[in-house]
C-alpha cells in the first residue's frame, strides 16, 4: 500500500523541499506511526520544526483526504491505501 | 470516526470536514464563513471606496497570502453580491538577503502571484533601502527577528507614505497577534498592549488595519490549502528550538497559546479582547523612534540605564544592548 503526502507552510523545507511525496508501506500504520516514519525517512533537517517529544509538533495541522484529523482519531486513525494526507504548517517568526 | 456522523453545524446537511474553535464545519460552510468574516471586517476597519488605493502588505507566508487571496474575492462577483471596488496595491519586502533565500525562488514566487491575481507587485530590497541592515541586524536570533519585523513596518510605513496610500492591511491572525501581545510583555513592551493587540493603528498619519484578526491560524492555514495559494515561507531564524539558548520566545509562546486553544477553544479571543481594553495610565505622548509604538522612560532610578537614547522606549533599549 501507498499513501501521498503533501507539506506546506514551510515543512516542505524540511523534506528536501519536496511539497508531495508517495510513500510506500509495508503495513497499516497509525498516523502516529506514520509521523515517526517520515521523521525517520524522510526528513532532511531540524526535527524539532516537525516533531515535538514523541507526538506532532503543535501548530501542524493534519488533513486526511481533506478532512481535519480530528475528525478523524487524530493520532489513533488508521491509515489506509491512497490516503492524501497534508501536513500544515502553522509556525512563523522568531 | 464516531464524530464524522455528525453534521456541519453550520448547514446541518453535510458531513463535516474541520474542527474550528470546537464546532464541525463542512467545507462549503468554511469557506463561506471565512470569506463572510474578511469582508465585514475590511469594511468595518476600513471601508474602501471606489477608486481607492488600498496597499496589501505581503510577506510570501501564509497570513499575508491568504489575505490577498481574500481581498480578491472582494471584487468577485461570484462570491459577493456586494463588490468592493477599490484598487489593490500590493507591496513586498524582499528580505531574502537576510533569510538567504535563492533570488530565483522569489522571482519565481513573485511571478507567479502577478499571473495569478493580475497585479503587479511593488518590490523593495530590504539591503538596497537600508545599506547596514546587516549590521543593523547583527544580533542573536530573537533580537534580531524583533528588529527585522520593525524595520519592514517602517519600510511599509514609509512605502505608503512616500505614495500617498492612506489605507494599509497586513495578515496578522488573532493567533499571531496574541503571541505578539504575550512576547511584547515579556519583552517589555506591555505599556504598548493595547496598539499590538488592536485591529486597527495610526502610524505616521497611516492607517494600518488587521482584516485576519478574528481568524485563527489554523482557520488561515486550511483557507491557503484549499486554494493553493502561492507561498515563500522562510525558516525561523533561531538556530534550534530545543536549545535554550538558541531558541526564540516568540515560538515558545507560540506553542504555548496554541496549546491552551487547543484545550480551551476561546483562549486567543478571550486574550486579544483583554488586551485591547488595557490602556496605560499617564502621559504617554511620544512615539519610539524604532518600534513606532509608544514610548515609555524609566520608571525608578534602577532603571537609569534605559535612558542612553531619549528617542527609544525601554524594550527597544534592550534590543540595542544585546549589540
Amino acid at each position: 500500500m501507498s499513501v501521498h503526502i503533501a507539506f506546506s507552510g514551510g515543512l516542505e523545507d524540511l523534506f528536501n523541499k519536496q511539497r508531495n511525496l508517495t510513500v510506500p508501506l509495508e503495513s497499516q500504520l497509525t498516523l502516529k506511526q506514520l509521523v515517526f516514519h517520515l521523521k525517520d525517512r524522510y526528513l532532511q533537517t531540524r526535527p524539532e520544526l516537525f516533531m515535538s517529544g514523541d507526538s506532532l509538533r503543535p501548530g501542524i495541522i493534519v488533513l486526511v483526504n481533506d478532512m481535519d484529523w480530528e475528525l478523524c482519531g487524530k493520532d489513533d486513525y488508521v491509515v489506509q491505501d491512497r490516503d492524501a494526507i497534508s501536513f500544515i504548517s502553522t509556525l512563523h517568526g522568531g | 470516526m464516531e464524530e464524522q456522523k455528525q453534521l456541519c453545524y453550520k448547514c446541518g446537511v453535510k458531513p463535516p470536514n474541520y474542527k474550528i474553535r470546537s464546532q464541525k464545519v463542512c467545507r462549503d460552510c468554511f469557506i463561506k464563513n471565512t470569506e463572510h468574516l474578511f469582508r465585514s471586517n475590511l469594511k468595518a476597519l476600513l471601508s474602501p471606496k471606489k477608486g481607492e488605493n488600498l496597499l496589501i502588505a505581503i510577506s510570501g507566508g501564509a497570513n499575508s497570502m491568504s489575505m490577498l487571496h481574500l481581498t480578491d474575492t472582494c471584487k468577485n462577483p461570484e462570491k459577493t453580491t456586494k463588490l468592493m471596488q477599490f484598487t489593490p496595491v500590493l507591496l513586498y519586502i524582499d528580505d531574502s538577503f537576510i533569510y538567504h533565500t535563492p533570488q530565483s525562488q522569489v522571482s519565481e514566487f513573485l511571478e507567479s502571484v502577478e499571473k495569478r491575481y493580475n497585479v503587479h507587485i511593488n518590490v523593495i530590497k530590504i539591503e538596497e533601502k537600508i545599506p547596514d541592515i546587516e549590521e543593523q541586524l547583527n544580533l542573536p536570533s530573537q533580537a534580531k527577528s524583533d528588529m527585522l519585523y520593525f524595520v519592514i513596518n517602517n519600510l511599509i510605513t514609509d512605502f505608503a507614505r512616500e505614495n500617498n496610500y492612506q489605507k494599509v492591511i497586513t495578515g496578522e491572525s488573532a493567533s499571531r497577534v496574541s503571541t505578539l501581545v504575550m512576547s511584547e510583555i515579556c519583552k517589555g513592551r506591555g505599556v504598548s498592549v493595547s496598539s499590538f493587540s488592536s485591529p486597527i493603528l495610526l502610524v505616521d498619519g497611516i492607517t494600518i488595519a488587521r482584516p485576519l484578526r478574528e481568524l485563527l491560524e489554523k482557520e488561515v492555514a486550511i483557507y491557503h490549502s484549499i486554494y493553493d495559494v502561492p507561498l515563500l515561507t522562510k525558516l525561523p531564524m533561531a538556530q534550534s528550538l530545543t536549545l535554550p539558548w538558541a531558541g526564540s520566545m516568540d515560538i515558545l509562546i507560540q506553542d504555548f497559546l496554541g496549546n491552551l486553544q487547543s484545550k480551551f477553544p476561546s483562549t486567543t479571543h478571550t486574550l486579544l479582547r483583554t488586551a485591547t481594553k488595557l490602556i496605560p495610565q499617564g502621559n504617554f505622548n511620544e512615539i519610539c523612534a524604532i518600534c513606532k509604538h509608544t514610548k515609555d522612560g524609566p520608571i525608578n532610578h534602577l532603571e537609569k540605564f534605559n535612558s542612553e537614547y531619549e528617542d527609544i522606549c525601554y524594550a527597544c533599549h534592550h534590543l540595542r544592548q544585546n549589540k
